[in-house]
C-alpha cells in the first residue's frame, strides 16, 4: 500500500462566510459548522479558535482530530463512521498542518483533560502548538454518559471531516510517500536488514475507555494486521477520555511517532513490515487471547523485532508484558513504550506489572510530576473537577486562581506513542 | 462463565444492586476492596476480572469491582502475584488520596464507570461461555 500525504501548511484560522482554504489561510462559516455538527442529543454547541500564545485554558478535553481528506484512492478518512468501510492507506491524503479540532465537554463530573495555550502548562502539551477550532457541546437534560461519549466523538469526527473538505483541491506544500508492500514481498524487500513489527495496542474496556478501528468497538477484535498507512487515513480513532495524559487522542492515531519514526529508518537501518493493531480489555481472560493471537501473528510474520506501546494506566500494564514475554519467548526480541506513575517524587514502583523480559523500555514520563499552572485569562469549558480532584490533588485552587496538578491532567503529557514534549538528554 | 459461578467483590453501591449476581461487599475504599479480591485469590478463587481496570487511579476513584470465580481451587500464582502488584500500586497512589465529597453530582458518575468496565467484563466472559 502507497499513501501519499500532501501536507498544506495552515497560517491561521478564522471564522469567515464561506469555508475555504485561501492563502494558506482556513477560512470557517461557522454557522454552516454548527449545521454540520448538529445533534438531537446535544443542547448547545459552540465554536471558538484559539493560537499558541494565548491566555487561553481549555478543559475539559475530549479529543483532538487533525483534518485529512482523501483526494485518490479508495474510501474516505475516518472509514467506516462515514459512507462506508472501504479499505483506506493508498492514493493521496491532504493534511491541513498546523490546526486541530478539539472537543470539549462534560461527560463525567470528575472528567480532566487541560491544554493551555500559554504558560508552563503549555510546554506539557503538543496540542498548545497548534491553532485549535475549539468546539464546546453540552448535552440535553437527561441523556446517557455513554450516548453523550457517542455524540460528542462524532461532532468531532463530523467537523474534521467538514474542515478537511477546504484542502482538497489545494496544492500541498510538501508531500511525503508511505509504503509498505503485501508481507511476503515486504519481507524480502530489504535483506540483511532486520525486520520490525509494531503492536498498537488500544485501550478498550467500556464507557470512556474505548476505540475502534474501521468503527469497529476494538475490544470485540482479536488482534490484526494493517498497513500502517491505514492508520495515517483515520482506521483508528479514540473514544477514550481518561486518564488525559497517556490516552491517545485521535490527533495522536493519526500522527503516531511510532509509525512515522519507524518509516524514516525503513530501508535504512530495518524494514519496517506492518503493524498488529491489539486491545486491553477488562478480563485476564481476554488479555491472555489477545496476547496470544498477537504473538501468534508476529511469529507468522517471521519478524526480527517488534515494538509494543501500550494506552493508559494501571492494567494495561499486564497487556504490554503478556505481550513482551509471549513475544520474546518466541525469540523476537521487543522495545516497550509505556508511561510511569512513580509517585510525585518519582521513586516508587512505576507499572502495576512486570516481567524480566521486558528489558528494553521507553518511558514517556512521570504523570505524578506536579505543576503550578497560573490563572489564564480565559476559559473555554469547565474547570470545577479540575480545580478539585484533577491530577490526584486536594484543593488544587489557590487564592491567586493557581492550580497545582499531576501533570497527568494535562491533555497528551505522557502520551505512550512518544507525542509528548519531554524528553532526557546526555550530559 | 454462569452468572452462579462469579462473585463481585465490591464497594460500589450502583453493583450491590444487581441482584442476580453473589457479592463480597467490601466496607471500605478502593484499597480494601482489592486487598479482599488479594486474599480471595490467595485461597483459589480464580481472578477473573484485572484489578486494575480502568484508568481512573485508586485515589481518584473509591469506588471498586472486581470479579472472581465464586469457587476456589487452586492457587494461581500468577494470579496471586499480580493482584500483590495492584494492591502495591493502590496503596502507593493512596498516600496522596484525596477527599472526595460524593455527595456531589460525579460521585454518582465515579460508581457509573467503574459498574461499566465490570459491565463489560461480564459480557465477554458470558459470551465465552
Amino acid at each position: 500500500m502507497r499513501l501519499e500525504l500532501g501536507y498544506i501548511s495552515v497560517k491561521d484560522v478564522k471564522f469567515g462566510e464561506k469555508t475555504e482554504l485561501r492563502d494558506g489561510i482556513v477560512y470557517v462559516n461557522k454557522a454552516e459548522l454548527l449545521e454540520t455538527i448538529a445533534d438531537e442529543r446535544l443542547a448547545k454547541l459552540d465554536v471558538d479558535i484559539v493560537h499558541p500564545g494565548e491566555s487561553v485554558r481549555i478543559c475539559p478535553v475530549k479529543d483532538v482530530l487533525e483534518p485529512r481528506v482523501k483526494v485518490s484512492g479508495s474510501g474516505n478518512v475516518f472509514p467506516g463512521f462515514f459512507d462506508d468501510a472501504k479499505t483506506v492507506g493508498e492514493g493521496r491524503t491532504h493534511v491541513l498542518r498546523g490546526m486541530g479540532v478539539m472537543t470539549v465537554g462534560k461527560i463525567v463530573g470528575f472528567q480532566e483533560g487541560i491544554v493551555d495555550m500559554a504558560g508552563p502548562g503549555a510546554d506539557y502539551t503538543p496540542f498548545s502548538q497548534l491553532i485549535n477550532l475549539v468546539i464546546l457541546a453540552d448535552k440535553v437534560e437527561g441523556l446517557k454518559q455513554h450516548e453523550h461519549e457517542a455524540a460528542l466523538r462524532m461532532v468531532g469526527l463530523k467537523a474534521t471531516r467538514y474542515v478537511a473538505e477546504v484542502s482538497r483541491n489545494a496544492e500541498p506544500d510538501e508531500i511525503k510517500v508511505y509504503e509498505t508492500k503485501p508481507l511476503q514481498e515486504q519481507l524480502l524487500e530489504y535483506p540483511g536488514l532486520p525486520k520490525v513489527a509494531y503492536v498498537y495496542a488500544l485501550q478498550t474496556q467500556g464507557l470512556l475507555h474505548d476505540s475502534y478501528l474501521y468503527a469497529v468497538d476494538a475490544k470485540k477484535i482479536l488482534p490484526t494486521l494493517i498497513y500502517p498507512t491505514e492508520v495515517m487515513d483515520g482506521a483508528v480513532i479514540s473514544g477514550n477520555c481518561v486518564s488525559a495524559c497517556d490516552k491517545n487522542t485521535t490527533y495522536h492515531h493519526l500522527n503516531s511517532p511510532v509509525i512515522y519514526d519507524l518509516f524514516e529508518h525503513h530501508g535504512k537501518d530495518l524494514n519496517f513490515v506492518g503493524v498488529v493493531v491489539s486491545n486491553e480489555n477488562v478480563t485476564l481472560l481476554d488479555k491472555e487471547r489477545s496476547s496470544n493471537y498477537a504473538a501468534k501473528l508476529i511469529k507468522s510474520m517471521g519478524v526480527d523485532g517488534v515494538i509494543i506501546s501500550e494506552e493508559g494506566f494501571g492494567n494495561p500494564d499486564a497487556d504490554l508484558m503478556m505481550n513482551c514475554k509471549k513475544i520474546e519467548a518466541e525469540g523476537i526480541k521487543t522495545v516497550l513504550i509505556t508511561d510511569e506513575y512513580a509517585g510525585r517524587d518519582g521513586a516508587s514502583q512505576s507499572l502495576a506489572d512486570g516481567h524480566v523480559a521486558a528489558n528494553a523500555v521507553v518511558t514517556a514520563g512521570n504523570a505524578n510530576a506536579v505543576i503550578t499552572l497560573p490563572k489564564l485569562d480565559k476559559v473555554i469549558g469547565y474547570v470545577d473537577a479540575v480545580n478539585t480532584i484533577a491530577g490526584g490533588f486536594d484543593g488544587a485552587l489557590a487564592a491567586d486562581g493557581s492550580i497545582t496538578i499531576e501533570i497527568q491532567a494535562i491533555t497528551g503529557a505522557t502520551n505512550e506513542l512518544g507525542f509528548n514534549r519531554m524528553g532526557g538528554s546526555v550530559i | 462463565m454462569l452468572t452462579e459461578e462469579l462473585l463481585i467483590v465490591t464497594n460500589n453501591p450502583r453493583v450491590k444492586e444487581m441482584t442476580d449476581f453473589r457479592h463480597c461487599w467490601v466496607e471500605g475504599e478502593c484499597r480494601e476492596v482489592i486487598m479482599q479480591a488479594y486474599n480471595f485469590v490467595a485461597q483459589g478463587h480464580q481472578l477473573i476480572s484485572h484489578p486494575l481496570a480502568g484508568s481512573i487511579k485508586p485515589n481518584q476513584n473509591p469506588y471498586k469491582s472486581i470479579l472472581i470465580s465464586r469457587l476456589s481451587g487452586e492457587v494461581d500464582i500468577a494470579a496471586l502475584k499480580l493482584a500483590e502488584n495492584c494492591l502495591r500500586k493502590a496503596e502507593e497512589l493512596m498516600e496522596n488520596k484525596i477527599p472526595i465529597d460524593l455527595n456531589v453530582a460525579y460521585g454518582q458518575d465515579l460508581q457509573l464507570v467503574d459498574q461499566d468496565l465490570l459491565l463489560n467484563a461480564l459480557q465477554s466472559i458470558q459470551e465465552g461461555r
